[in-house]
């Protein structure tokens, strides 16, 4: 200090000069201090500047920050720890604090600030389950962000380890309280998201007062939970704490152990599902070929029930079989039977036919024999005919002009001449007489 | 190509299994997937064995990317 003023009777300053010193004094030797108090007259200007005076019970220092530096809703009445740098305002020559980062203090100041920030993220719907990813059933690659240090990493590592194998877990050591916590938490969040992705990530640390719980309570952490990409599974404390990370993750876990149960099957539960579902594929399979065999069996039945019918109907017409033949047989033997009772009536009738015709025959033969002109001759009879003619000479005109006659006799002929003719009657002399000369005789009859 | 096959894809692949042999396919259609459902059960249980888990901590310092461009802009 004193090296500044060295000689301070030989300069004199402008008000300028002097107000640009004193900055340098306070930006530079003073430097980045941090001060505990209490916030008065907060308030935001174009949704960027704050400023806020913060006092004890005897003074008072004006501080300003921007909403980019200060992450959490500050109100009146917090006690807080600001750590910055004091700054003089040139022109006007008023110095003011420069807020970097600001740690509320005291249970109140930290439930406010929690309640408060809790109520705006719920209205811009952070929390809403809708935004909320699924966590992928059989991850491989898990992230863990939680200290490098403590407990949390070991615990969720026994976890998984004895849970399922195969996996690949990649921890990002950060900071999970203090001033710079939150900005890790945030790095460490993009980092996965952006350079190393992983199936899903572990948010956690062990439990603690809520003041070191702080980082997780704060709106960026948030934010940038809610910009993640890979699914993010928050155990953060104890069961009793709930941190506005746990409702904007995706899975709120109770503890980080707890998360690492959530976001890594159990081997003997998934063994056992495999179990069940090759039990129950065996199940199906033997239902469906039972059913088959069922419907196999309805179906065979219903075929030997058509065929046994077929059967039967075939079998009956077999057995009809002989007596159609006898009734056949029977009916051929009855036509046989009447034929020959016809041919035996038909022959009768024709031999009698045939005697009848026989006997009338020799009858007529006798009649005829009787009627035989020889025989008639052999009893002294004649039969005279005009030679040449052959006509019998019954009457007297019957005699040809030339008077040749021929008289057949019982043994021959006498063949005649008529000299003269005249008429006979009876009892007395012809009236005509035939003179008949002897030319010839012979002994052939006709 | 089996042994590429992901833990979830095996076990996704059953209960598809397992849920379309309750469903009305042919016999002989059901035996075939029986017969890779029983694959598949066989390839997870062998995975199941698979005890060991690698684990790497990452060494680097971790910055929120949007922060510094903020930064920069004041």
């Amino acid at each position: 200090m004193q090296s500044l003023f060295s000689d301070p009777s030989k300069i004199i300053y402008t008000v300028k000069e002097f107000n640009e010193l004193v900055n340098i004094v306070l930006t530079e030797k003073v430097g980045e201090v941090s001060i505990q108090g209490e916030i008065t007259g907060y308030q935001i200007r174009q949704g960027k500047w704050i400023s806020f005076d913060l006092k004890d019970s005897e003074s008072v220092i004006n501080c300003f920050a921007t909403t980019y530096q200060i992450d959490m809703p500050l109100s009146d009445g917090m006690e807080v720890v600001v750590t910055g740098t004091p700054r003089l305002y040139v022109p006007y020559g008023k110095y003011s604090f420069n807020v970097r980062n600001v740690q509320l203090k005291g249970e109140g100041a930290l439930k406010k600030a929690f309640e408060d920030l809790k109520k705006k993220l719920t209205t811009e719907g952070l929390f809403d389950p809708i935004h909320k990813r699924s966590l992928p059933r059989f991850p491989e690659k898990i992230g863990i962000i939680t200290s490098g240090e403590g407990a949390a990493v070991n615990d969720i590592l026994k976890v998984i380890n004895g849970r399922w194998g195969g996996l690949e877990i990649y921890l990002a050591p950060v900071l999970v309280q203090g001033k710079n916590a939150p900005d890790e938490l945030v790095g460490a969040i993009q980092y996965f998201n952006q350079r190393f992705p992983v199936d899903v990530v572990i948010f956690g640390r062990g439990g603690g007062s809520l003041e070191d719980l702080q980082a997780f309570n704060s709106e960026r952490v948030a934010r940038a939970i809610f910009a993640s990409r890979i699914p993010i599974v928050a155990g953060i404390g104890h069961e009793h704490n709930t941190s506005i990370a746990d409702l904007v993750a995706d899975v709120r876990a109770a503890t980080p152990s707890n998360a690492a149960e959530i976001c890594v099957p159990d081997r003997a539960a998934i063994a056992r599902e495999v179990e069940f579902l090759s039990h129950k594929a065996e199940r199906l399979v033997q239902q469906r070929i039972m059913s088959h065999r069922h419907h196999l069996n309805n179906q065979t039945q219903t075929l030997e029930l058509f065929v046994s019918t077929r059967f039967a109907r075939i079998r009956s017409l077999i057995t009809r079989v002989p007596q159609l033949l006898h009734s056949y047989q029977e009916k051929t033997r009855l036509i046989h039977q009447k034929i020959a009772m016809s041919h035996t009536h038909l022959s009768q009738r024709m031999n009698d036919r045939f005697e009848t015709s026989l006997r009338q025959l020799k009858e007529k033969e006798k009649l005829l024999a009787a009627l035989n002109p020889t025989a008639i001759l052999k009893r002294g009879y004649s039969i005279t005919y005009a030679t040449g003619t052959g006509t019998p000479i019954t009457r007297l005109a019957d005699i040809p002009a030339d008077g040749r006659i021929r008289t057949a006799l019982s043994d021959g002929i006498i063949e005649s001449h008529i000299s003269e003719a005249g008429r006979e009657i009876k009892k007395s002399p012809p009236a005509k007489t035939v003179k008949i000369t002897l030319e010839k005789a012979q002994e052939t009859l006709f | 190509m089996q042994k590429e096959q992901k833990f979830e894809e095996i076990v996704t692949e059953l209960e598809t299994i397992v849920s379309e042999l309750d469903s009305s396919i042919g016999l002989e259609e059901s035996l075939k997937k029986f017969e890779r459902g029983m694959e598949l059960a066989k390839h997870a249980e062998e995975r199941l064995k698979t005890i060991e888990n690698k684990f790497q901590k990452i060494q680097q310092q971790f910055v929120p990317e949007a922060e510094v461009i903020e930064q920069t802009e004041e």
